[in-house]
């Protein structure tokens, strides 16, 4: 530790006359004057979603930071690390430094230390000239001359400076690296090979990085989305990982100065290369980790209370009503309160009077609520008189920035006006579709919260509103409906979102009951937790106080109740006409007609036994599932040519009669299952089972020989035993006298 | 008196078809002004870079105060004073700096810096940036550098080069009193044989990355006592004979030893009555025609 404070010193030293600090002066203050220009010049959106007056202090600061970040930071950075580097190699003069009394790390150390102090320097010096300048002209300038009040906005600010900071961190030391070893052109070509070889083991072992890992990290995080904050936190987080590795690697170099001699020497070419490589797969590897933005944490909530009666407390309540924290008020109608151990999901926020839960809210087109979020800032002025409430918000504000960007919060805002006004057109349709591409856009914003099979689930709406979840989770469902397999969400489900949402759905929407998933997560919920049997569904409803939903369940619970095979005939339907009265909309009693015509039917199906065939998928198909329809059989072989001849004409036929009650079935009796699979039809009219010729249904028909087409009533009686080949044309004359 | 710098048969090549340095051994006792004397090329740089650890000896054959020299760095810089090459030196700084440098990178009190500024006669430009320094300044302030942290040992690389005939004068004699009255130990290394001569009291020569002689400068200039003659003869087939000196012939040439100048025309005259032509007669033994001999 002497040695680095030491070895600082000296740094201190030879920075003299440098004109450093000149420098990142230049950088830090004149930047905001410049980009204020800029933005003058810029057209302001309309239609943004957040009152004008709020964000236009905040709006300028933000769009410095981001231009400060894009481009003069990494600006900075390299004027810095050249500044710092380049005087030892304008003379040689590490000649001298080296044949001091001094480790050569700790002059390494301390040269970083120097750029990183300096850079922080630069942050710290860019966000005071910002909100200094800006001050300075909105006074000038006389615009909304109460909002440039800075009260509590430095929640956000740390949140910038630090991720500004950790962005640029990697690409100082990677700065720093190539200035020490500039003159080594060996010093890129090994950087790059080691990426190259870090990056293809990290393929080899974790096969599912689909592209260059970093782009692949940055699309993702970005969203397409060319907003600030997705750009460092892609860099903060590319940052630690990288600036470790280029460190290591420029240590070494840094120390080994004679490095050809170095690197041909026996076993430290092995070493060294192994290390190397194993930074860079874990560098790799750690980078594909998709890891949800870390939290800065600190949110402050403030501001003042001006009334005539006396108020001592007021209540944080979220959107739902749940009180989140109660914040005391002074004496002089200041309020304050730190809430960095409460976790605050983006969402709309009220303040209550605790003693009648009057809401602190406006009158007219003041917001009555404010958006915030954690890290977020919010400074509050509010006026009551009379009974009217008036209440200024100000702060810095992450929930408003992100509604002003047009992501996150502010899509979720727009789906649910979207939602409210479709429902009423009924246009479900087209909801759907507009809810999933909005959801498609949030879950590319989201950088990485990902379920097993790679979808994203936006953090937005890891919140407690419980409308939002219901369209998420609606969305999700919409989603996996069209994904092979069923949302599981993999582990790094840390923040328990899916959880969360389980807990949060409300099933009282009707909507959401009208999907066949949600009805039965419903009835799991309903109860307990446990799996639930189609004779049991009917009982559970009686705990659903809505009547609405409850038509709704009784309708789910019937569908499933018709469809269960393996339910005995009468007893469904014994329950089923028992349950249907309790049914009051017609809608719901209408749709259940034609399941039920059939599964009755099936119950006078009795005449034919059951027949066991098999189908291409290999599972056991039985002919009562057509019950209620004409069924056409023909009994056929792959050897058989005059089988293959008729069936040309056979499939005209299902063709011809594809929306008359009618069921057109080609048996196979083929001994090879596979010759059966090759030779069948693909017509989508014709379903394709298979039996044995030894079967039950060929002894009971007594079939001899094939071809044979065999006639079956909607009742299961045998109607023709043997009908006339397809190709000629009595074939048609008999079905005509039957199938109307 | 105890060994300073003991090197045990160093080589050292920069690529396999050139040897840099071919074992070479070099044994440097407190308290000597040791002149390490060779042409451009020979080594010299080399054994100093390595002496100074800007190259790393891996072999372990560089041993400094006793111990070998990798497992001391960079504690043993205190101890050091390196001028290796040309000054090098931060042109934006000026002399006040660098000497601040190097004393707080030595841990050391900084009212040093004054009297080692005049006694390297930088005192009025103490407060210029060094880029605005002339040659021979910069090499004063090298060598102060290297002073200012009171070594043991000093390793200078041609310590007078771009300075005027007063300024070698006044370094020579400042290193010649640091050396008595504080008994540092000198290593100094020159392509100027006259150079040392004046100041080192032993000398080591190398050439071609082979050390050619390493001693008291007292043992060479034993070595060089008397006057050896060349001679040129002409076509002459009998034995050539001088009683009383030991003759060496070789076809036209013939060399012997005389005790001095004054029996030159002696031997000629001999030489003549015996009937050999004489063409030329040529004084071999200085120091300086011998360093040539073995240069070339």
């Amino acid at each position: 530790m002497r040695n680095i404070i030491r070895a600082f010193r000296l740094e201190r030293i030879k920075g003299r006359h440098t004109r450093t600090w000149l420098i990142m002066l230049l950088t830090a203050w004149l930047l905001p004057l410049l980009i204020f220009i800029f933005t003058l010049t810029l057209d302001r959106d309309p239609e943004m979603y957040v009152d004008k007056v709020v964000t236009s202090w905040f709006d300028q600061v933000f769009k410095g930071v981001s231009a400060f970040g894009m481009l003069f930071l990494p600006m900075a950075v390299v004027l810095l690390t050249a500044q710092v580097n380049s005087v030892e190699h304008k003379n040689n003069t590490w000649q001298l430094i080296e044949t001091q009394p001094i480790p050569k790390w700790s002059i390494f150390i301390a040269k970083y230390c120097r750029v990183l102090v300096q850079v922080l320097a630069v942050i710290l010096l860019f966000f005071a000239g910002q909100y200094m300048v800006y001050a300075v002209l909105y006074k000038l300038l006389h615009i909304d001359a109460k909002y440039y009040s800075l009260a509590v906005s430095w929640g956000d600010t740390l949140a910038y400076i630090l991720n500004l900071f950790a962005g640029a961190m990697s690409f100082m030391a990677l700065m720093f690296v190539l200035h020490i070893n500039i003159r080594m052109t060996n010093l890129l070509s090994t950087c790059a090979i080691v990426s190259l070889l870090g990056y293809t083991m990290a393929k080899v072992f974790f096969p599912d990085i689909p592209a260059w890992v970093p782009l692949v990290q940055l699309e993702k995080v970005s969203g397409g989305i060319s907003e600030v904050g997705a750009w460092l936190n892609y860099y903060a987080r590319l940052s630690l990982v990288q600036s470790v590795f280029i460190l290591v690697i420029g240590y070494l170099f840094y120390y080994y100065r004679n490095y050809k001699r170095y690197f041909f020497k026996q076993y430290g070419t092995l070493a060294f290369a192994t290390a190397t490589v194993l930074l860079g797969a874990a560098a790799a590897y750690w980078l594909s980790q998709p890891r949800y933005q870390s939290s800065y944490g600190r949110s402050v909530l403030a501001g003042h209370i001006d009334t005539d009666t006396e108020v001592k407390e007021l209540l944080l309540v979220s959107e739902d009503g749940l009180p989140m924290a109660a914040i005391p008020v002074q004496e002089n109608g200041d309020f304050r309160l730190l809430l960095d151990s409460l976790d605050i999901p983006m969402a709309r926020y009220s303040l209550l009077q605790p003693v009648n839960r009057q809401p602190v809210t406006a009158y007219k087109d003041k917001p009555s609520a404010f958006f915030m979020t954690n890290g977020d800032s919010v400074h509050l002025y509010i006026k009551m008189r009379n009974g009217f409430t008036d209440m200024d918000i100000s702060g810095d504000r992450r929930a408003e920035s992100g509604a002003a960007a047009g992501i996150g919060f502010s899509n979720m805002e727009q789906l649910k006006w979207k939602i409210e006004n479709d429902r009423i057109k009924g246009d479900e349709a087209a909801f759907l579709e507009q809810l999933e591409k909005s959801y498609r856009k949030d879950v590319k914003a989201s950088g990485g919260y990902t379920t097993i099979d790679g979808y994203a689930v936006a953090p937005d709406v890891s919140g407690r509103n419980i409308t939002l979840l219901n369209l998420k989770a609606l969305s999700l469902w919409e989603l996996y409906g069209k994904m092979k397999s069923k949302p599981e969400l993999s582990a790094s489900d840390q923040f328990g979102f899916i959880n969360r949402l389980r807990e949060a759905l409300d099933f009282n929407d009707v909507s959401l009951v009208a999907r066949e998933e949600f009805a039965d997560n419903y009835f799991r919920y309903l109860n307990r937790n446990k799996e639930v049997t189609d004779l049991q569904k009917p009982a559970l409803l009686e705990q659903i106080k809505d009547d609405r939903v409850r038509d709704a369940m009784r309708y789910q619970a019937l569908r499933s109740l018709l469809d269960n095979n393996a339910l005995d005939d009468s007893l469904v339907l014994a329950m089923y006409d028992a349950e249907i009265v309790k049914i009051s909309s017609a809608r719901y009693r209408k749709a259940l007609t034609t399941d039920y015509a059939s599964r009755k039917a099936r119950t006078n199906f009795a005449v034919l036994p059951e027949f066991v065939f098999e189908d291409e998928n290999g599972a056991q198909q039985s002919l009562r599932q057509f019950a209620g329809s004409y069924i056409v059989l023909d009994i056929w072989a792959s050897w058989c040519p005059p089988c293959k001849a008729n069936a040309p004409y056979f499939y005209d036929y299902a063709d011809k009669f594809k929306d008359k009650n009618v069921k057109f079935v080609a048996v196979s009796v083929d001994q090879h299952i596979n010759a059966w699979k090759t030779h069948k039809t693909r017509n989508p009219n014709i379903v394709n089972w298979h039996t044995s010729f030894s079967s039950d249904f060929i002894r009971y028909f007594g079939i001899k020989g094939i071809p044979r087409y065999i006639l079956i009533s909607p009742e299961g009686v045998p109607l023709q035993h043997e009908l006339p080949m397809p190709g000629q044309s009595g074939f048609e004359t008999v079905l005509k006298q039957y199938i109307k | 008196m105890d060994t300073i710098i003991d090197i045990q048969k160093l080589s050292y090549s920069y690529n396999n078809n050139f040897k840099a340095l071919d074992d070479i051994s070099i044994r440097v006792p407190r308290g000597a002004v040791y002149g390490f004397l060779g042409p451009n090329g020979a080594g010299k740089s080399t054994t100093m870079r390595m002496l100074a650890g800007i190259m790393p000896d891996e072999s372990g054959a560089v041993r400094l105060f006793g111990a070998p020299l990798g497992g001391q760095l960079p504690g043993i810089y205190s101890k050091i004073g390196c001028l290796v090459e040309q000054p090098v030196l931060y042109s934006h700084l000026t002399a006040k700096d660098h000497l601040e440098l190097v004393l707080k990178s030595n841990a050391l009190a900084l009212d040093k810096i004054d009297p080692i500024l005049e006694m390297v006669g930088l005192t009025k430009a103490k407060h210029l940036a060094v880029k605005r320094y002339s040659l021979g300044m910069k090499q004063r302030l090298a060598i102060g550098l290297c002073l200012v942290k009171e070594p043991e040992l000093l390793l200078l690389d041609e310590p007078v080069n771009g300075l005027d005939p007063n300024g070698m004068q006044e370094v020579r004699e400042m290193l010649l009193r640091l050396n008595e009255q504080h008994g540092i130990t000198i290593f100094i290394s020159s392509h100027l044989l006259a150079e040392l001569e004046k100041m080192c009291s032993h000398i080591c020569i190398i050439n071609k990355g082979k050390i050619h002689f390493e001693g008291t400068m007292q043992e060479l200039k034993l070595k060089f006592e008397g006057t050896p003659v060349r001679i040129t003869i002409g076509d002459y087939d009998g034995p050539v004979s001088l009683p009383g000196y030991e003759v060496l012939r070789k076809e036209h040439t013939v060399t012997c030893h005389l005790q001095s100048r004054n029996e030159i025309p002696v031997i000629v005259s001999r030489l003549v009555e015996q009937g050999i032509p004489v063409y030329e007669v040529k004084q071999e033994g200085s120091l300086e025609s011998w360093f040539m001999d073995i240069i070339q």
